[in-house]
């Protein structure tokens, strides 16, 4: 195994609270490379955007980059536009319909406008994506030293299904975001640098864990974490960071937290314990180089 | 091998249900005699009926995820695994539709009763790895890896990676595609669905036959304890940026070597190679002029098992390397069924007769939509 840690040039953050327009994120991409990009959906254009302004950020990437993109729900859109399609009208789904709700189409497009060849892996998971897709990352990390890594939250409209599908209250706010990370093995003055992720099977191993993070670090509690377990971790870390219960819906609070501690926090570390999803919790560490 | 080998990754138990029936023997059976019949489904089309052929793997009304529990479980129980390794194992899932078919038949029977019913409750692609992982009583962690129909190869690799790099000792690498409509009538939307019979390489190809399946492996750092030892030494996964959905010779003559540098395999040493042959003009044409472009005018023996299994999608890594394997234990390398005329522009054939096999390392071909080109490397140890 590659124990390097994961050292991070460049980030980029977009998100945006939803009302009932989507912003019109097609001429944003159009001011930014000067090609209208038609034909592809809403979770492709958010993808696309992000990782174009990481990109920049980074001052362009090689063409040997890794691409690996994580999300909850991807191209949820597409695919309730083509199920009432194929159920409920009769109506096949269009060829684009069809071909963008790929689990990797993003990526391609992604790869496409930067020029990158390496490996390009969507990651679709409910709990802790982010972090799964930095394990498989690293695992790769020692043959492709550059990597872009990605988190993407589609909006998707009418707002009002959106809550039912999710079953949230009718009051809940909901957001869009994309959320990117430019992972260069020879950055010379890294942002930050993220250890390999660890897995523990037990809420007790995530326990210890949080208790051995030095005093000075930020301590969080991710979002997949119950109240037990946050009521656990901070029997043992009164200071962890956890979700505001009231705050706007959104899956990319591990992506949103990582990048305001590198942009905005002054602590030496983060530690974040979130859970798996299929019985164990991950930590995410992140130290300033 | 030189030092610096990798760690052996091994094939160390597998199970599917497919077209073919149940298990390693009906698929060696199946591809070897050319013995799979499609059935046919129907649907409408701006006011036309299609009909298009279908490999269904499932019993009419049978319960799909009690078949994939049972394909896993036999997996695990054919590895022969330790119980506490059993629960440790990892377990990485591919598919290319995830879990639609669910949606698609909850939202079907809610719009019978309710016009207004909604598409899609609570989505989660990983729901299926979730169930298994329950289901099984696993404690390691899990993957879904979502790279249209190279899904399945990719989650082989990435388990082969995490095995030999000693981040797992064991993983359960599941590929699963359940029939569903919104695939049936996407592929026949592209126009890459045929409503004959699917003709990898042929110079009358005109498309895809689908099928469904459930197919498992077991990945170990051991050796099998029966006979024989398939391992993986290796593979590649590239993006292709050439088109969204037609890959090209280049790109896909760089994953093969790059597959092959990786297993730390001379090109000259590959026996046999499984293409993905899918029978559309555009992958097979790639394909061939990429294989030609790797191996140049020594182009080991090829062939598609698409034509005898359907294409099954996100779950074909799983699917065709499990069946491949058992062609190759059988000592052949099966003809590739339905090729007649050869392509020209092509320039190369698949096997028209079946090729006795004596060993030596294979090479297994995945592509997908997105760019998305694997290969895997594996041999025979014994």
């Amino acid at each position: 195994m590659n124990a390097e840690p994961l050292r991070l040039a460049a980030v980029s953050a977009h998100e945006r609270i939803l009302d009932d327009a989507p912003q019109d994120l097609r001429a944003e991409l159009l001011d930014m490379t000067g090609q209208a990009f038609r034909r592809i959906n809403r979770f492709i254009e958010l993808a696309v955007y992000g990782a174009l302004r990481c990109g920049r950020e980074a001052g362009g990437v090689g063409d040997d980059t890794a691409l690996y993109l994580a999300s909850e729900a991807p191209m949820l859109a597409d695919c309730v536009r083509a199920l009432r399609g194929v159920i409920a009208e009769a109506r096949p789904p269009t060829p684009f319909e069809f071909m963008n709700i790929s689990g990797n189409m993003a990526g391609f497009y992604i790869a496409q406008h930067l020029r990158m060849r390496g490996p390009q892996l969507a990651v679709h998971r409910n709990s802790a994506s982010l972090e799964c897709a930095l394990e498989l990352l690293q695992l790769q990390s020692a043959r492709h030293r550059r990597a872009l890594l990605g988190y993407v939250e589609e909006g998707v409209w009418p707002l009002a299904e959106q809550r039912l599908r999710l079953g949230l209250p009718a009051t809940a706010e909901l957001s869009e975001s994309s959320h990117w990370f430019y992972l260069d093995a020879d950055c010379a003055a890294p942002l930050g640098l993220i250890d390999p992720i660890e897995r523990c099977s037990t809420l007790e191993q995530a326990q210890r864990a949080l208790a051995d993070a030095p005093a000075q670090w930020r301590v969080a509690i991710g979002h997949r974490c119950s109240r037990a377990d946050i009521d656990a971790l901070r029997a043992v870390r009164r200071d962890a960071q956890a979700l505001d219960a009231d705050a706007t819906y959104s899956t990319a609070t591990t992506a949103a937290r990582l990048i305001g501690f590198l942009l905005l926090d002054s602590a030496p570390g983060l530690l974040q314990v979130n859970h798996s999803g299929d019985g164990g919790y991950y930590l995410l560490r992140v130290r300033r180089a | 091998m030189s030092a610096n080998a990798p760690a052996a990754v091994y094939l160390r138990g597998g199970d599917a249900v497919s077209a073919a029936g149940r298990g390693r023997v009906a698929l060696a059976d199946a591809c070897l005699a050319l013995s799979t019949t499609p059935a046919q489904v129907r649907f409408s089309s701006l006011g036309r009926e299609i009909e298009l052929p279908y490999f269904r793997a499932l019993d009419a009304g049978a319960a799909a995820d009690a078949v994939l529990l049972q394909v896993a479980r036999t997996a695990l129980d054919d590895a022969q695994l330790s119980a506490a390794r059993r629960r440790r194992i990892g377990l990485f899932v591919g598919s290319s539709s995830g879990g639609i078919h669910h949606h698609e038949r909850a939202y079907a029977e809610a719009y019978a009763n309710n016009a207004e019913a909604l598409p899609i409750h609570r989505p989660d692609q990983s729901r299926l790895a979730t169930w298994l992982h329950q289901q099984l009583h696993l404690d390691g962690p899990s993957y879904t890896i979502a790279t249209a129909c190279s899904s399945a190869a990719n989650a082989l690799l990435y388990a082969s990676w995490m095995l030999r790099e000693g981040r797992l000792d064991d993983a359960l690498v599941v590929g699963v595609e359940i029939e569903n409509r919104l695939s049936q009538q996407g592929f026949f939307s592209m126009m890459l669905a045929t409503r004959a019979s699917s003709r990898p390489f042929d110079l009358q190809r005109d498309g895809i036959v689908l099928g469904e399946c459930a197919a498992a492996l077991v990945l170990s750092r051991e050796a099998p304890t029966a006979q024989p030892a398939w391992r993986i030494l290796g593979g590649a996964t590239l993006c292709d940026t050439t088109h969204p959905t037609n890959p090209s010779a280049d790109q896909i003559a760089a994953t093969l070597r790059d597959a092959l540098a990786d297993s730390a395999i001379p090109a000259a040493r590959i026996g046999a190679i499984k293409a993905h042959g899918t029978g559309t003009r555009a992958n097979d044409l790639a394909e061939g002029l990429g294989m030609r472009e790797c191996f140049g005018p020594s182009l080991p023996p090829f062939t598609s098992i698409k034509p005898v299994l359907g294409h099954t999608l996100g779950a074909c890594g799983v699917l065709e390397t499990l069946a491949f394997t058992a062609c190759l234990d059988r000592g052949s390398v099966p003809v590739t069924r339905g090729y007649e005329q050869p392509d020209p522009e092509i320039g190369a054939q698949p096997l028209t007769a079946t090729r006795a096999w004596s060993g030596g390392p294979v090479l297994l071909n995945y592509f997908g939509f997105g760019g998305n080109n694997c290969a895997l490397v594996l041999d025979r140890e014994r």
